[in-house]
């Protein structure tokens, strides 16, 4: 029978579905087990369809063995967090002085861009429109691209650790 | 484990517990905040407790065995980093297994895991025995590789189902996960899963009849 004739043969059984999934996982109330057993008694396709779930369930059931983590398995993940969490500390005491010389270097950086910026208006002040000095490009890139890029968070490092743990298989 | 830090290995029952007799066992809720707050052990306990349903929920969606516990521990390294942000709203259980859930699509999708050529006829002997096993009460044969096998013809089997529907069927008929678990960790309400599943343990007896009940 076609999946299609089966849903027309089923028209009317669909209100059924939900409780003729609990009528075979035995987790049915007994009042609605009740209804639903009177229907069983008038209806073949309810009753083929719970033959089905049955059949179904023991087909399933050889992925039941269960898969044991072993003692071992916390041990384990414990120990990644550590070497992952020892990693971030190094790393931010890697970037830390970076992060300070690149402060410093866009704080002098900005302090030049302001005395040029300066020099230029004052030399500048007759002309309208000054045309942008090529000795001013370079510096604006300075604020434009981060000097360095640490590590904004110790989660985001811990997640491209776990990732690249991730990765390798 | 050489490698493990003490603090690491030192016994969950060190955890401070507020508002409770130290007898008693520190609730998740009450470890999940110990956690928060950076402390390892708690956070220890937590994985201890909750690595054998992990694992069921992993070994449900994956099919090979070998990388359940490489995605499980995946599944506990996300939910270290993102535990400040659980907010408690749900069941810790609820919010790890949803993590699972994703972890086990995330993985599917990076290693681009081919369906086994469903289609192809089962042999004889393979038709045998999954209609031995449906016929009586065993476990699956004996030996593991009776077993293995077992698992292999159902999983070729179970290949003309959606993956969700799949998985929803393993979860609860193999593992044990009630259809509000079900629910929760796929964002689909009882209802629903309830009928999906009933419609998918349809199609799996059909496609049985159909491949293996056509040959006896
Ligand atoms: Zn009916």
């Amino acid at each position: 029978m076609s999946e299609q004739q089966e849903q027309k043969k089923m028209a009317g059984c669909e209100k059924f579905e939900a409780a003729l999934e609990d009528y075979a996982s035995g987790e049915l109330p007994r009042r609605d087990a009740k209804r639903l057993t009177v229907h069983l008694e008038s209806c073949h396709e309810c009753r083929e369809a719970l033959e089905d779930a049955r059949l179904s369930a023991r087909l399933v059931a050889v992925f039941s063995e269960a898969v044991d983590p072993g003692p071992g398995f916390t041990q384990r993940v414990m120990a990644q967090i550590h070497v992952a969490e020892h990693w971030v500390r190094e790393q931010r005491s890697f970037w830390r002085p970076i992060e300070a010389w690149s402060w410093r270097l866009a704080l002098s950086a900005s302090l030049a861009l302001a005395l040029l910026f300066s020099y230029g208006l004052r030399s500048n002040a007759p002309s309208a429109a000054p045309e942008p000095s090529g000795v001013l490009v370079p510096q604006t890139d300075a604020f434009a691209v981060p000097i360095s890029a640490p590590p904004s968070t110790g989660d985001e490092v811990l997640m491209a650790i776990a990732e690249k743990h991730h990765e390798r298989y | 484990m050489d490698n493990v830090p003490k603090y690491v290995a030192a016994s969950a029952t060190a955890v401070a517990m507020t508002a409770r007799p130290r007898t008693a066992k520190p609730d998740d809720r009450e470890l999940v905040r110990a956690a928060q707050k950076g402390e390892v052990v708690a956070f220890e306990e937590l994985v201890r407790r909750h690595q054998q349903r992990v694992m069921a929920v992993v070994g449900g969606v994956l099919r090979r065995r070998e990388d359940i516990e490489d995605v499980a521990q995946q599944v506990f390294m996300k939910a270290y980093v993102s535990i400040g942000r659980f907010d408690m709203r749900s069941a810790f259980s609820t919010w790890l297994y949803k993590i699972a859930v994703n972890e086990c699509w995330d993985y599917l999708r990076k290693k681009k895991v081919r369906p086994l050529s469903y289609e192809a006829d089962l042999s004889e002997e393979q038709v045998r025995h999954v209609e031995q096993f449906v016929s009586t009460d065993s476990h699956g044969g004996g030996n593991p590789s009776d077993r293995a096998e077992l698992r292999e013809i159902v999983e070729r089997l179970l290949g003309e189902l959606s993956e969700e529907d799949r998985v929803m069927l393993v979860l609860k008929e193999a593992q044990g996960f009630a259809v509000e678990e079900i629910g929760r960790m796929l964002n689909l309400n009882v209802n629903t899963v309830k009928v999906r599943l009933f419609r998918a343990r349809r199609k799996l007896a059909k496609t049985y009849r159909r491949r293996v009940g056509a040959h006896s």
